[in-house]
């Protein structure tokens, strides 16, 4: 102990002397700190054994005798990036996970929660731009070479004067030196983390002590300890029974008790100590016995019978004449078909037994005394199948030889059947609502560990599964993602339908499970409001997109063959339509008619009100036309040039009276996306967008009509079923209409917009619910043209109206249209 | 008393280094390599946590003074890091730059890959030199002394990284790299 506290202290005058070791400042907190580390299972591409260069650049640090570190190796992970999550993993980055440049090699991250101390680290090697080997390659970086030293950085240690160090901060390519450490990093390291009394540790007793011992027979117990700080342990007796002995170096204990010592209990402990002088006791008990009669664990197959044994230890000493053993077992699980003493070592006595239904007894005679060690009788029995699997014990209730002096003690056994097995179990993970297999699922016989993935099919087997009379227990789960699309805006509507009792959730089993966005057994139009917003990319950490099994845990009962069509459902949070799967492939999207076409307005200009002052700024009407199916939600993606525009406004437009839209903005797109229980039948504006230009305005800013809708969804067909137009002039003159109502609801005013395709007569007038005309706006012939008539929420004589709903009816030719509106105070 | 304050003074000095295994660049590499080489002057130094939580980066803003390869001078370039300090969190990353507010530097950069928007120094803190005044007020460069790396050194003999020049001569000297290159390139 001196020697290492001196060699320690020798160490820490060093290092300040000549300065070659160096610290980083921030290290391990505690006594004795554990450095736990993972390796990212995607592993390096250019070798096989790289795991075990790692281990070893850990194992160099954490071996050397006098630190007080320890580094723990946690296992394998699918994590793969750096981050501060609590998984301090080693890994080989590729493609994009490569962010540090061509240059860089291999990086250390290193967390602290303050100055002194390291909370986490990642370790990440270059696969992107370098080739790596393990071998020493003259072209390559060498893995044990520089994971060694960036464990050191892992660890506090900073780059070390010596040349040749592992520390020292250059290297050549193929160098290999480095896999093990110099004595200037041992030294390094052992005075960042010495190992001194307060914090060495004592040795761990992991053996469980033998406490039985037989008189006459030789006693031995194998004492084993460990040493958490490597240190090399010797054992010594301090309380022990006469003439017994152990090794100091291995432990093992030997001792011949006596009969003198027999039915008394001895007072053992056993010492281990340390190489520093700290010891461990370890306390037990040895009882010695006489005579032991006891069974064998044994095993039978189904349909066998069992010669189960029942045997004696040593007898020589006694001069056993006779004696009489009685043993239970369970009728119900097991028949006894007979007892016999064939090849036993009394086989030449007499014997008798008599087997009741719960008890088999024997009894033996002879004139001379029996000798020996081995089988006294043995019992023929059958077990029964459905007890396969499960350990059956046959206690010895009794065994008495010559006149009950000495009394045996008994060991009882136990029989095991094992079952057969090799069976087949197979089914499907499917989609509640379609029938369509969910492909990755993962599936788990609890009972045996054994796991499988679905296929994309949704097949799933398990082979070999052992014969079972007990139920085995399949745990289906299924990593979020795998969405395909399945979550839009059309579930939305499905579920303000629902709520409002237009369209009951009860189309497929788990509908309304999976209208649950939040989770709280509640189907209302919040959750509708978390599926739009969900669409929008906002997170608000809902189960939306969360895959659910309907059971999670599914019971097969008795496996005792093959077990096939195993059918588990399941379904996706947020797609109420069910409609998983059904958007993929050319099947569905093929035999789906055009329901209508998305397009959009050149960007024009327009004033844009910012706080009080009006501004000029851009703006485009997203449109809808050739409706020839209800529509009763949709999704919209707008890119824009985020470099010259900012989104001032998304406006809804008169179709979407009465929906529910909303519009996030993400870097250069506008996400858009609305629903409804009154589907849109018509042509007409669902959005009006207004962009700011960033800089100055420039009249006859063109560039702006580059922007694109990126993605279009009408209820739940995809943009390749909507013919998408761009910019086109005229493109809006396709029908005379109401092109927008803004504001609505409105307090004072509201300006109505509506476009002229020929010559015609208009009329444009606002009505209360009853009918009655309220005020005419418009009554003449106009010419073809976009116009524009603000409404000042009084009627034609100037009475202003208190809130309510008014209908806007528009009238070309003979053609009629109403729209609502809507006043608020 | 003295002493054993400049002693932890020294001491403390040292703490923020960290762990990095990297080419050693020479000033030919560095102007071949980039995808940009401006000079450029710090107007802002941000650190933030990503979108998850659960990294730090710094953004450094600089408006261009000169673009060498192309045309942006006072534009801006975001220059990204990773590492920094927030609360009490830090996450160390051996070899990145220091960035203060008001410095002006040559800044050889490439697009970050995770945000096409975004540039990083090649070779870390190879990629930054800064500029300085020596005795005669003439502007020079010198290239940031934050590497406490491991390099790894490709070529034998001493390795030009263009110290000390005056910042036109350092800017000649990357442009003949820059054209020499381009010429091979086209196969001059």
């Amino acid at each position: 102990m001196k020697k290492l506290v001196i060699i320690t202290i020798l160490v820490q005058i060093l290092s300040l002397s000549t300065a070659a070791y160096d610290f980083l400042g921030v290290k391990w907190p505690g006594k004795n700190p554990v450095v736990q580390y993972w390796f990212s299972e995607q592993g390096c591409e250019d070798v096989t054994d790289e795991w075990q260069y790692m281990h070893e650049s850990f194992d160099v640090w954490c071996d050397v005798p006098s630190t007080a570190i320890d580094c723990q190796f946690m296992g394998m992970t699918e994590v793969n990036q750096v981050a501060k999550d609590d998984v301090q993993v080693l890994t080989f980055a590729k493609g994009n996970e490569w962010e540090l440049g061509p240059n860089v090699i291999a990086a250390c991250y290193i967390w602290s929660n303050s100055i002194k101390d390291i909370v986490e680290y990642d370790i990440i090697f270059n696969n992107k731009d370098f080739n790596w080997s393990s071998s020493g390659h003259p072209d390559k970086m060498d893995i044990g070479h520089i994971a060694t030293h960036e464990v050191g950085h892992a660890l506090g240690m900073d780059h070390s004067s010596v040349p040749g160090s592992v520390m020292w901060p250059t290297a050549r390519l193929g160098d290999i030196a480095n896999r093990v450490l110099h004595p200037d990093d041992s030294a390094g390291i052992s005075a960042l983390y010495p190992r001194t009394n307060n914090n060495n540790r004592a040795p761990v007793f992991v053996s469980n002590p033998v406490t039985d011992a037989i008189a006459g027979m030789k006693y031995t117990y194998d004492v084993n300890a460990i040493d958490h700080d490597g240190d090399g342990i010797t054992y010594s007796l301090k309380v022990h029974p006469l003439n017994m002995r152990i090794d100091s170096l291995t432990g093992n204990i030997i001792w011949y008790p006596k009969f003198l010592d027999l039915h008394i209990s001895h007072n053992v402990t056993v010492l281990a100590t340390d190489e520093m002088g700290k010891s461990s006791e370890q306390h037990f008990q040895v009882t010695v016995t006489d005579l032991v009669v006891y069974t064998i664990d044994d095993t039978v197959d189904i349909g066998d019978t069992l010669y189960y044994e029942v045997f004696v230890t040593p007898m020589d000493e006694y001069g056993v004449l006779a004696g009489n053993i009685e043993l239970n077992y369970n009728e119900d699980q097991m028949v006894i078909l007979d007892v016999d003493t064939i090849g036993s070592i009394i086989s030449g006595a007499t014997s008798v037994h008599n087997i009741t239904k719960d008890m088999v007894k024997f009894a033996f005679a002879g004139a001379e005394p029996f000798s020996g060690e081995g089988v006294l009788f043995r019992i023929k029995l059958l077990v029964f199948n459905e007890f396969c699997g499960r350990a059956l014990t046959l206690p010895l209730k009794t065994a008495f030889f010559n006149d009950g002096i000495p009394v045996a003690t008994t060991k009882d056994g136990t029989v095991f059947m094992p079952c057969g097995g090799g069976y087949q179990v197979d089914g499907k993970v499917l989609y509640s609502s379609n029938n369509r297999g969910v492909e990755a699922a993962s599936l788990e016989i609890v009972e045996l560990n054994k796991k499988v993935v679905s296929n994309k099919d949704g097949f799933f087997a398990f082979s070999d599964i052992p014969h079972s009379c007990l139920p085995y227990t399949v745990h289906t789960e299924k990593d979020s993602g795998d969405l395909r699309d399945a979550i839009t805006a059309y579930d939305a509507s499905f579920i303000l339908r629902h709520v409002v009792g237009l369209h009951p959730l009860t189309t497929y089993d788990h509908q309304k499970a999976s209208a649950d966005a939040n989770g709280n057994d509640m189907y209302t139009a919040y959750d509708a409001a978390l599926i739009l917003r969900y669409i929008l990319e906002y997170d608000d950490g809902t189960e939306i997109g969360t895959w659910k099994m309907a059971p999670e845990d599914t019971t097969l009962k008795q496996v005792t063959g093959p077990m096939h069509n195993v059918i588990i459902k399941a379904y996706l949070v947020g797609d109420v339509s069910g409609n998983w799967r059904d958007n993929l492939g050319n099947t569905k999207r093929s035999s789906t008619p055009q329901i209508a076409s998305v397009y959009k307005s050149p960007f024009e200009a327009c004033d844009i009100v910012v706080k009080k002052d009006t501004l000029k700024g851009y703006k485009s009407m997203v449109s809808i036309k050739d409706v020839s199916k209800e529509v009763f939600a949709g999704q919209i993606e707008l890119t824009f040039n985020s470099d010259k525009y900012t989104v001032h406004a998304v406006k809804p437009g008169p179709l979407l009276n009465g929906f529910l839209s909303m519009h996030n903005v993400k870097d250069d797109r506008v996400l858009i996306a609305y629903a409804g229980t009154v589907p849109i039948t018509q042509d007409g504006d669902l959005m009006q967008v207004e962009l700011r230009p960033v800089g100055a305005f420039i009249p006859g800013d063109t560039s702006l009509n580059s922007s694109l809708i990126d993605r279009c969804l009408v209820n739940e067909f995809k943009d390749q079923q909507i013919s998408i137009k761009e910019p086109l002039i005229g493109a809006r003159l396709v029908s005379t209409n109401i092109t927008s109502i803004y504001p609505n609801p409105f307090i004072h005013t509201v300006a109505i917009e509506y476009l002229v395709k020929t010559q015609q007569q208009i009329s444009l007038g606002i009505y209360d619910l009853r009918g009655r005309l309220l005020s005419m706006l418009v009554q003449e012939s106009k010419k073809p043209g976009l116009y524009k008539v603000v409404w000042n929420g009084k009627t034609s004589y100037g009475m202003p109206i208190s809130s309510q709903i008014f209908i806007v009816r528009f009238q070309s030719g003979k053609e009629a249209k109403n729209t609502k509106i809507y006043k608020i105070q | 008393m003295v002493s054993k304050r400049a002693f932890y003074f020294l001491f403390i000095c040292v703490l923020s280094l960290h762990a990095t295994t990297m080419y050693e660049l020479s000033l030919k590499n560095l102007s071949t390599g980039s995808d940009m080489v401006v000079q450029a002057k710090v107007t802002a130094v941000v650190k933030q946590w990503n979108p998850q939580k659960n990294m730090i980066y710094t953004y450094v803003r600089m408006n261009i003074r000169d673009d060498l390869i192309g045309d942006d001078e006072d534009k801006e370039i975001i220059i990204k890091l990773a590492g920094g300090q927030i609360g009490q969190t830090k996450l160390f990353v051996e070899g990145m730059a220091n960035y203060k507010v008001g410095e002006e530097n040559m800044l050889f950069l490439f697009t970050d890959p995770k945000n096409l928007k975004a540039f990083q120094t090649l070779g870390m803190y190879q990629g930054k030199y800064e500029l300085y005044l020596d005795e005669n007020n003439v502007t020079r460069v010198r290239q940031s002394s934050s590497g406490h790396v491991k390099l790894v050194s490709r070529e034998k003999g001493p390795i030009e990284k263009g110290n000390d020049l005056t910042l036109q001569e350092f800017k000649t000297k990357v442009l003949q790299y820059i054209h020499s290159a381009q010429k091979e390139r086209k196969g001059e």
